[in-house]
């Protein structure tokens, strides 16, 4: 052994020794005094034997009581707040006791592996999207695997009794749908931009169909945008009633006029073509999606009415325009959105007007999301749509946005009204891939509304 | 002068050894391990994220603290501020002892893996997110057998290897671990063996579900697998450490954890190696028999999400800079309306699938954090800081490199950029820790 070596043996010692003879655990630091031995031991040290490097079996050093770990000070300084907060610690250390339990259990694996082998049975659980002032719903789906997703059914249900039934069988291009939706607590205010909040009414609407469609995507070569023409044909029968909402005027009190009652039949078809290329992730942050659509609804033959209800229906052509486009800038994703909708609806003879439920509207998820859902109706509207969407946190989204528009009688009428606003903000959780929901909060000069998805936040 | 100091240092070692162990709790005469403990993975995380975050800034006593400029220092320290010896859960190494390269690749020792031949398996883990399974070696040795996610073949496996044992030359103790390849041929059932099923129900072993373990994880081009064999630890296993309060029924464990300065210290540790996922669930406490008593010895384990590993992905370039939720960070992007740019988006992906995510650029020694708060690090005073730093600054390339070695990178890229991220990581906690003097009256470092 050299003489340095004893000497760096010597210094680790001294340090191994410190413990016995210190006594103050909180002595500061001897300013410019602090040993580090490194320089020391690597100049010419021989190497520790493994036996100096292996975990001491010695009994380690300790106060000669446990140490608290507040000083008494800080515990007299937090007794207040501890007392308040008594009743959530105790709930603290029941989730704690849950959740240890739970995961011993196996529980949220066991979910996870049922959840996800409902899918491969061709059972699909899901929220239900049954739009706003639904309740909470679940949707309930079936595609047989045995026939490789040629049927798909479901059914969707909500706590305010909203239903949905699709069954949908397809085949390469062509498919043949069938729905069935019960809304039973829909809102209306009566027709145009000037209806009052206070003239609330309650409808319901029953509508069934039978769509033959047909839709045909072009090849997505590259620098190519997407395309998709969709074409569509079927009868429909809808017939609106009075609200099932206790304390809300019905409709055919409210507003007798456009109140509805008998049962309309239809032959539906329309054609429409989406183009979309919008890019990015966890949002889609770049390029635009467009969309026009145009859907004739005249009277069936006797053959293809589903009911026997009016064969004299309102007959109507209702075009439909959809635009947004997106520009971003950085690496995780700042995004401006623009978007856009009109729709115009015109009646075979004018001055007919349509049943309340084929009437454009506006208000909730429609457009203007800080006024109530459906709390404007009219033949066409008009809205648009301005959102900046910049990151929080790795696992957070804001979204910030206005928007304004209106319903009118005639598209022609938007040039004299003055646009209604609405504001609103939006915390989106996400992944690296996907913004996994969004929780909402969107005002305007009459009302504030909370809202939050699960799912299905773009 | 020198002289002297030593002929000081040598007196007091002989006092220390004619004491002998002189400290209070000589738990020797204590035969009856503490109870087995476990942390809920959900609570934890809950508690960490929202529920202590929230205590923290109401916390007065703290706020007066951060006010007078007087953080509680760690209670375990002497007068040169350095760890009180013996210790359970740190043993002075690189920093304080001549440590060769060499000694670096033997780590906790032995350092060579099961041997080569067949291995029976005993237990397999088909859930969770990491498939693995436990083996017994012809020696009769047991190990914890880890893989790759199929799309970051080496990442994981290359990051427990390598961090453990710069974990080891840090002090920490923690398990032998090392790559190993195998045939799926060598694998025999053990009689007895078992698996837990996708239900929670213990299952016997069997080829199929062997087979399917195997079918999540990363192969090699030759049809061999590659791995990280994890040796188990010797004694009685008690369940993971917390990073703060005690086991009170230990006699030797009377320093709160969050106060004790092998942890707090840990932070520099584990942002220089990006160990993000530094939390209480990743530790284990054994009850062990040895130097003639028995006792608790705390160890690190599972450093599958190190340096540029998440265990199943890449390390996203968040990691160090934010929490998984960071209140701080979201409160900035509010009032900016995002408009302040985050360091991490100035970063370079080394574009290396063994690598994963780590880089040393942008990587700030001052403010690293992992994936969720860690209540030792949320102690931290300057002084834990520059302790932790200075074990760091002993690390020489060739001992970062004896790591890095360790991973058996095909790719020598990995191996070379790995060396010199981790040598810039060193350096820039080193300019910015290493250049002030500690002091008592530190200011807070978050
Ligand atoms: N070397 C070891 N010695 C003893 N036990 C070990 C060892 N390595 C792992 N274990 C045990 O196996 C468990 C899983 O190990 P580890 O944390 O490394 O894997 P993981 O993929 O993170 O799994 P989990 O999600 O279950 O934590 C640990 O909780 C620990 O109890
Ligand atoms: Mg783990």
């Amino acid at each position: 052994m050299t003489r340095n070596a004893l000497l760096a043996g010597a210094l680790v010692g001294a340090l191994l020794a410190a413990p016995a003879l210190g006594s103050m655990p909180d002595t500061p630091v001897a300013r410019g005094g602090a040993p580090f031995i490194v320089a020391l031991a690597d100049t010419g040290g021989a190497a520790a034997t493994s036996r100096d490097l292996g975990p001491t079996t010695a009994p380690p050093w300790n106060p000669p009581h446990a140490v608290p770990s507040a000083e008494p000070w800080e515990q007299a300084a937090r007794l207040p707040g501890r007392v308040v907060s008594l009743p959530l610690s105790l709930l603290g250390s029941l989730t704690r006791h849950g959740l240890l339990s739970m995961e011993e259990k196996h529980l949220v694996p066991r979910t996870v592996v049922i959840v996800a082998a409902l899918p491969r049975l061709g059972i699909i659980v899901t929220p239900a999207s049954l739009g706003d002032r639904t309740g909470l719903g679940g949707r309930f789906g079936l595609t047989p695997p045995f026939l490789k997703r040629a049927l798909e059914a479901e059914w969707s249900g909500s706590t305010r009794h909203y239903s949905r039934t699709r069954v949908r069988a397809s085949q390469g291009a062509l498919s043949l749908e069938y729905g069935y939706d019960w809304r039973p607590e829909e809102r209306f205010y009566g027709l145009s931009d000037g209806s009052s909040q206070k003239d609330t009414a309650s409808f319901a609407t029953q509508t069934t169909f039978v769509r033959l469609g047909l839709a045909y995507r072009f090849a997505a070569e590259t620098g190519h945008v997407p395309l998709e023409v969709r074409a569509w044909i079927g009868p429909r029968s809808q017939v609106v009633r009075d609200g099932r909402e206790d304390h809300v005027t019905p409709l055919s009190v409210g507003f007798p006029s456009v109140s509805g009652g008998v049962r309309q039949e239809h032959l539906v078809y329309g054609v429409s073509l989406e183009a979309d290329a919008r890019r990015g992730r966890p949002h889609w942050s770049r390029g635009a999606r467009a969309e026009l659509s145009v859907e004739q609804f005249t009277s069936p033959t006797r053959l293809l009415a589903l009911n026997d209800g009016s064969m004299a229906p309102v007959q109507f052509t209702r075009w439909g325009a959809k635009a947004e486009a997106g520009i971003s800038f950085w690496r995780d994703p700042r995004t401006i959105r623009f978007a856009g909708r009109i729709v115009n609806q015109v009646a075979d003879v004018a001055g007919q007007t349509l049943a309340v439920a084929d009437l454009a509207q506006l208000g909730g998820s429609q457009g203007l999301a800080g006024y109530e859902p459906g709390r404007f109706h009219d033949m066409d509207l008009m809205v648009g749509k301005v959102s900046y969407i910049f990151p929080l946190a790795q696992h957070y989204e804001f979204d910030i946005h206005a928007e304004a528009g209106g319903v009118f009688e005639t598209l022609r009428d938007a040039h004299d009204a003055t646009p209604k606003t609405s504001y609103g903000v939006a915390l989106r959780p996400r992944t690296a891939l996907a913004p996994l929901g969004s929780i909402n909060l969107d005002w305007s000069r009459e009302s504030v509304r909370f809202g939050f998805h699960l799912g299905g936040v773009e | 002068m020198i002289h002297r100091i030593g002929a000081a240092c040598t007196f007091a070692w002989c006092v220390t050894i004619a004491l002998g162990p002189s400290t209070a709790q000589s738990a020797g005469s204590r035969h009856v391990p503490p109870r087995t403990t476990d942390i809920s993975y959900y609570y934890d995380l809950a508690d960490n994220s929202v529920f202590r975050p929230i205590t923290r800034v109401t916390d007065p006593a703290l706020g007066i603290r951060k006010l007078m400029r007087h953080p509680r220092q760690a209670l375990n320290v002497d007068e040169h501020d350095q760890v009180r010896l013996p210790s359970t859960w740190w043993q002075p190494r690189l920093g304080y002892r001549t440590v060769t390269p060499q000694q670096i690749k033997t780590g906790p020792g032995p350092g060579t893996g099961p041997v080569a031949g067949r291995w029976k398996v005993t237990r397999a883990k088909t859930q969770g997110v990491t498939p693995g399974f436990f083996i017994k070696d012809q020696a009769g040795e047991s190990f914890i057998i880890k893989f790759d996610p199929p799309r970051q073949a080496e990442m994981a496996t290359a990051a427990d290897v390598v961090a453990s044992h710069l974990f080891w030359a840090a002090g920490y103790n923690v398990p032998d671990n090392s790559i190993v390849r195998f045939q799926r041929e060598d694998l025999d059932i053990a009689t007895d063996g078992t698996f837990t099923d996708e239900l929670g129900r213990k299952q016997p072993l069997t080829q199929e579900v062997l087979d399917r373990v195997l079918s999540r994880v990363a192969q090699n081009v030759d049809g061999s697998y590659r791995g990280m064999a994890s040796r188990l630890l010797k004694g009685k296993p008690l369940g993971p450490f917390e990073y703060r309060g005690r086991r009170t029924d230990d006699p030797e464990d009377l320093v709160p954890h969050e106060h004790r300065r092998e942890l707090r210290g840990m932070w520099p540790i584990c942002a220089w190696v990006n160990h993000a996922d530094c939390r209480g669930p990743n530790s284990l406490d054994l009850w062990v028999t040895a130097g003639g008593r028995s006792f608790v010895r705390h160890h690190l384990i599972d450093f599958g999400s190190c340096l540029g590993s998440a265990a199943v992905a890449a390390r996203s370039p968040q990691t160090g800079s934010e929490y998984f939720v960071d209140y701080g960070v979201i409160a900035r992007s509010l009032l900016t309306l995002g408009l302040a740019r985050s360091g991490w988006e100035e970063t370079v992906d080394p574009e290396l699938p063994s690598i994963g995510f780590i880089e040393g650029f942008d990587f700030d020694p001052g403010s690293w954090r992992p994936d969720y708060p860690n209540p030792a690090f949320d102690e931290r005073t300057t002084r834990d800081i520059v302790w932790g730093t200075r074990i760091v600054a002993a690390f020489t390339e060739e001992h970062i490199r004896a790591a890095v070695e360790l991973a058996h990178y095909t790719d020598p890229r990995a191996t070379e950029y790995l060396v010199q991220v981790l040598i810039q990581r060193r350096n820039l906690l080193m300019s910015r820790w290493l250049s002030t003097t500690p002091t008592a009256t530190a200011p807070f470092e978050p």
